[in-house]
């Protein structure tokens, strides 16, 4: 009988939202996230079709129109080898992207699972995993970056292969704070009872780590990875800028920047160094307001 | 009747800062197939201690089994292999818990959860784990069951958590069933639902069920067998109608005698006085002495120990003799 009533109360079917449904839904509500997702896919499918669509290939000289300002055939003006500044731009917009993405993607893989491991099986596993945290976490991270990207030049690495290198650096020296932060999180989590129901069930170790503890913290690993990307992104340029991450002929926003360098360059061809500049503060603040509202968006704690 | 599980003086001790704490001392219990047995206590008695040794799920440090036997269906559980214990748990003893709002993992749909749980322990393919988990469900008395697999926890009331969660518990036919306290965070409607749904599936599946519970009112009606725990040991054991009827251990009265009773007009319920001792300083004798309104000399000189004093019914006191004994 009971089951008969439940039935009629329960008839109007209702959606069932999941959790990843329910913090889009937040996020659609948070204008200033939205403005930043926007940028983002924008400055993405650019730095994607821009290069296809382009008529000039990056490294297309032209020296009969050296340092040439804005005109039609070069809306951003050309460079002092006559290169196109707009192609240029949005092919270094790939570079720029990718390694942040590349690099926040190697901390997160890195960082999660050290973090999960350290925070399920605490005691003297996770009093050395925290150790070795504490050491990275000393490290002054520009001048160790400096340092091996000095002896990357000395070693004559292909430029070309040199931009995978900046992933790899970046991504290994940054994994640390998500991996505190999930270590956090796992101890807590732990101890809830869902986990000891799971391992009243006969799950294994491994399994509960990775497919019932790790889901429940995919909230702060994408807050916390969105906004490492525009870390990334402004490490890259950093060492781009310097001459030491990726260099010339491949452009990236920082190198690109580096043109600044020059006072005459500075002074008479904004051209060649405001449009990257531009790119990357506007990518960047846009990843960064995205990732406020992620995080206000994955917070259960925020409801309004 | 045949014994499925016989624990013999179960001891499991927390080793903490402030010393060692005997959560379950010098425990012994069976339980018989198809039976039900319970075991009631206050708070912090060593009740669920005792049902997490048996499944081997007490958190080491600081938690550690420290001697005894647990011999399900003649293997002793606590020299198994951790691989061997884990393909006992689940499949042939399942535990429901105390939460039902917490005991489910948000993150995924309860089908998943259920289905995880199946794909465990038997051999069946996705298609066919879905249709169990489905099937699971109606016969917990979940409506529209192919809907609500796809629902995630916090879609649902404590009630249906709780049948989930039973259903989850369930779905491998596990020969025994350690229920700790699976009613009390819900409302007294619901409870009776849940109550009748454990006794319901225990006559369909020839389950024997280990319910650990406070509530004497849940006791009478669904036991066949008691033990009463104190501070880690067991003070008394009978049948539930003996018990109820002639309960020989002060304790025992002592718990009876503070139920709420509907026809019986008091002002003030009765309570034990005193208070549970710290498991840090325990008595040296009977650890009920310094409570008891009938203590006497020697039970502050020495524990007394468990004996039969009528067919089945047995009693840790001196009060029924046994000065013999030591």
């Amino acid at each position: 009988m009971e089951i008969v009533r439940e039935n009629r109360i329960e008839q109007k079917k209702e959606k069932i939202l999941g959790p990843w449904q329910l913090a889009w839904i937040r996020l659609k509500r948070n204008r200033l996230a939205m403005v930043g997702l926007y940028v983002l896919i924008f400055m993405v499918s650019i730095s994607i079709l821009g290069p296809i669509i382009s008529p000039y290939k990056m490294e297309t000289i032209d020296l009969a129109n050296i340092s040439a300002p804005p005109s039609i055939a070069h809306p951003l003006g050309t460079d002092e080898v006559g290169r196109d500044i707009l192609t240029r731009v949005m092919y270094a917009g790939r570079i720029s992207l990718s390694v942040g993405i590349v690099a926040v993607f190697i901390s997160v893989v890195i960082g999660s699972m050290i973090g999960a491991v350290s925070g399920y099986y605490s005691g003297i596993i996770d009093a050395i995993i925290m150790r070795i945290v504490d050491i990275f976490m000393c490290f002054p991270f520009l001048p160790l970056l400096l340092m091996i990207a000095a002896v990357m030049s000395d070693y004559k690495i292909n430029p070309d292969y040199r931009i995978y290198v900046v992933m790899l650096i970046i991504g290994i020296l940054s994994w640390p704070g998500l991996a505190r932060i999930i270590r956090g999180q796992i101890l807590s989590l732990r101890e809830q009872e869902f986990i000891q129901a799971a391992e009243a069930l006969g799950l294994r170790d491994r399994r509960k780590i990775f497919r019932h503890l790790l889901p429940n913290t995919f909230g702060s690993i994408i807050v916390s990875s969105t906004l490492g990307v525009g870390n990334a992104i402004l490490t890259e340029s950093v060492l781009s800028f310097l001459g030491l991450g990726v260099t010339p002929p491949t452009p990236s926003w920082g190198n690109m920047v580096n043109a600044v360098t020059d006072a005459y360059v500075f002074q008479f061809h904004p051209w060649r160094w405001m449009p990257p500049g531009i790119c990357i503060f506007i990518t960047v603040m846009a990843i960064n307001l995205l990732g406020d509202g992620l995080r206000d968006a994955f917070d259960s704690k925020l409801k309004r | 009747m045949e014994k499925l599980l016989e624990i013999k003086n179960l001891k499991t001790y927390f080793y903490t800062d402030e010393g060692i704490v005997k959560a379950v001392d010098d425990v012994s219990l069976k339980i018989n197939k198809g039976e039900t047995m319970c075991i009631v206590g206050e708070s912090g008695c060593g009740k669920s201690i005792t049902a997490m040794s048996i499944l081997r799920l007490i958190p080491n440090p600081p938690g550690r089994i420290e001697g005894g036997e647990i011999v399900f269906e003649g293997r002793d559980l606590l020299k198994l292999s951790e691989e061997e214990v884990r393909s006992i748990r689940g499949n042939e003893i399942s535990m429901i818990f105390q939460e039902p709002m917490t005991s489910l993992n948000p993150v995924f749909t309860i089908g998943n959860q259920i289905i995880e749980a199946i794909m465990l322990h038997q051999n069946l393919s996705k298609k066919a784990a879905v249709e169990k988990a489905v099937e699971v469900l109606k016969l917990v008395g979940i409506p529209r069951a192919d809907e609500i697999i796809n629902a995630y926890p916090h879609e649902l009331s404590g009630g249906m958590r709780q049948r989930v969660m039973i259903a989850m518990a369930m779905v491998c036919n596990p020969k025994l069933l350690i229920a700790d306290e699976p009613t009390t965070a819900l409302d007294v409607t619901i409870q009776a639902q849940i109550l009748d749904l454990m006794r319901k599936l225990k006559e369909d599946t020839k389950t024997s069920i280990m319910l650990i519970t406070h509530d004497l009112g849940v006791v009478a009606e669904m036991a066949d067998y008691i033990s009463v725990m104190y501070s880690g040991k067991i003070v008394e054991e009978a049948k539930v109608l003996e018990l109820f009827k002639n309960p020989l251990h002060p304790y025992t009265s002592g718990l009876l005698a503070s139920k709420p009773q509907i026809h019986i007009d008091k002002e003030k319920l009765y309570a034990i006085p005193g208070q549970v001792p710290s498991s840090f300083d325990l008595p040296k004798g009977c650890y009920f002495y310094p409570r008891c309104e009938r203590a006497m000399d020697i039970c502050e000189q020495c524990a007394p120990k468990l004996k039969q004093i009528h067919d089945g019914h047995y009693v840790a006191c001196h009060l029924y003799g046994g000065e013999e004994n030591e």
